[in-house]
């Protein structure tokens, strides 16, 4: 199992990286992460806001901010989408599975292959983040005309980043695990991005559905069950510096949950 | 007996793919599968190949089941689809490693069965090449080495010399006669000459149905005589039958004053003795030839049969 499943995320990961495409996504993805730290460093540098759990826009650098969420609305669709449907269409599904290999662990590495990519283009977020440390968002120039930081970095709760950095990590596993799902069903890459890209703005609208409720004056005991599937509110909770186990575990449950529905599709569509 | 098939049915909806084909081929065996297209050929091979499960009946590849054990089978098989190998950042020598790693062939043996299998299939020179970049018989090629890697039991190969050049397709016949006594192999084609130059027993598929199974050796070994008599057809087919030795008559063609005819005959029966029976009748021998049966006409003629039971 191990060898196959290594063997797969190899093939997947060396496909993305000897392509010129899979570099500009990779650049597509720093983009958003680099004006999402610039706009926090001038944030930073005129209010000389400290980065503590309590601080909240900055603290949400690692949450559920509109670089981070629209960055993972076309990253998670782009990277999953070929993940089985391509080879589908390619008809070279066909031989895969005829190998020694079996649906799922063919599955698997597929799967995780997608997880590390997605992890892999949202390391700039946390790298952004470190950059902070060094520097609190002002410079100054030296001999005249370099710039440079201007005092010393910024300290901040390590909690803040660990927390985002294995939020983000336990949410990319979710999508990762959804993306290759949509793509066990749908015969074409496309419809199989189209259909990941629908869910993941579906699970945006539910994650802001009880701040409507609430303005309705709702009770909040009656919408608790939207927060288990509130993706975006989870990655607030983790950004704050939580890491509730039981979302790690929920959500790991739903990884594994999919990525064998999508095994059990693949292993009867073909049946 | 290293493929099993009994009562195999598949149905794809309402299209019935394979409806009760039976057979087995013992081990060392080469096999071919012939019939027009839409006969279920490939849906054979991919029931064989554990890609699809069977509607109904029973398969075995090497003693396994391919419904209960297709990892067993999968260990037991090399396969060669209809589609062809495609990557598009992997070279020929990389794929072939990565099929060897997914087909669970050692370390220490991968690099040794990779370069035989490129050695068996002419590819060494193409070894750096990317594989999206070489032409349809090139990767056919690699296909086969692919099919090869880990020297299986059993082959089964989709239309394995299709796109080829000539001097590989004869490379090809060659590599797999070698194989014959050793290795059980299958192999899909529409080219029939090719069947009977390299199997020693054809399966002929018919909109589903196993129609003939015939050794190529009992086809060819077949004695038949196609005349052609300066006597009206209406005339001498009936005296034709009454012939000693003539097993069938077939009228080929025929105009007002000429006929044109098949004899089939039992073994031994001279052929002098049936010139002279129509000359004796006053029928004049215009042509007068023996001829072999070959693959070509048994799946032409099983293909009449078919349609006029159907008509």
């Amino acid at each position: 199992m191990f060898t196959t499943v290594t063997t797969i995320w190899s093939r997947e990961m060396r496909g993305f990286f000897t392509r010129p495409g899979g570099w500009l996504i990779l650049l597509a993805a720093t983009v958003p992460a680099a004006v999402a730290a610039g706009w926090m460093a001038t944030l930073v540098a005129r209010g000389g806001l400290a980065l503590r759990a309590d601080e909240d826009p900055v603290s949400q650098f690692l949450g559920p901010n509109i670089f981070l969420m629209g960055t993972l609305l076309w990253l998670a669709p782009l990277l999953t989408m070929n993940a089985i449907a391509d080879d589908r269409r390619r008809g070279t599904w066909e031989l895969l599975v005829t190998s020694s290999a079996s649906a799922m662990e063919i599955v698997v590495g597929k799967f995780l292959a997608a997880w590390t990519l997605i992890s892999v283009c949202l390391i700039p977020w946390p790298l952004f983040l470190s950059a902070l440390r060094v520097w609190n968002g002002k410079s100054r120039e030296m001999a005249g005309w370099i710039p440079w930081f201007d005092g010393p970095g910024i300290s901040f709760d390590a909690g803040l980043f660990w927390g985002g950095v294995i939020g983000l990590l336990v949410i990319a596993g979710t999508i990762a695990a959804l993306g290759t799902l949509t793509s066990a069903i749908a015969r074409r890459p496309l419809f199989a991005g189209f259909a990941t890209a629908t869910v993941l703005a579906l699970l945006l609208a539910t994650s802001l559905l009880p701040r409507v409720l609430d303005q309705w004056r709702v009770p909040a005991d009656r919408y608790d069950w939207i927060q288990a599937v509130a993706v975006w509110g989870h990655l607030a909770e983790f950004s704050r510096g939580i890491i509730p186990v039981s979302r790690v575990i929920g959500h790991l449950s739903a990884s594994v949950i999919l990525v064998w529905s999508a095994g059990q599709l693949c292993r009867r569509a073909d049946g | 007996m290293s493929l099993v098939v009994e009562q195999l049915q598949r149905r794809y909806a309402q299209v019935w793919a394979l409806r009760d084909v039976s057979f087995d081929v013992p081990q060392g065996q080469i096999v071919g599968l012939i019939g027009p297209n839409g006969a279920g050929k490939t849906t054979l091979l991919r029931i064989l190949s554990t890609f699809l499960s069977p509607t109904a009946g029973r398969v075995c590849v090497g003693g396994f089941d391919v419904a209960a054990d297709p990892n067993h089978v999968r260990e037991r098989l090399g396969y060669l689809p209809e589609q062809l190998p495609s990557d598009s950042v992997l070279r020929v020598g990389e794929y072939l490693d990565f099929r060897a790693r997914l087909k669970r062939i050692d370390r220490r043996r991968r690099l040794v069965e990779v370069d035989r299998c490129l050695a068996l299939c002419d590819l060494k020179e193409s070894r750096h090449r990317l594989l999206n970049q070489l032409s349809q018989g090139f990767r056919r090629r690699v296909g086969l080495a692919d099919a090869l890697l880990g020297n299986p039991p059993v082959l089964l190969l989709d239309e394995p010399t299709i796109g080829l050049d000539p001097v590989q397709v004869r490379r090809t016949r060659e590599l797999l006669a070698e194989l014959a006594g050793l290795t059980t192999v299958l192999v899909s084609t529409h080219l029939l000459a090719e069947a009977e130059l390299l199997c020693e027993r054809a399966l002929v598929l018919l909109r589903g149905q196993l129609v003939s199974d015939v050794l190529i050796s009992d086809l060819q070994s077949q004695e038949e005589i196609e005349l052609e008599l300066a006597a009206p057809a209406d005339v001498v087919g009936t005296f034709l039958r009454t012939i000693a030795g003539v097993t069938s008559v077939e009228a080929s063609s025929a105009t007002a004053s000429t006929s044109r005819w098949i004899l089939r005959l039992t073994p031994g029966t001279p052929r002098e003795a049936i010139a002279s029976a129509c000359q004796s009748q006053g029928f004049g021998l215009r042509e007068f030839r023996g001829r072999e049966s070959t693959l070509e006409e048994h799946l032409l003629k099983l293909i009449l049969h078919r349609s006029r039971e159907a008509a």
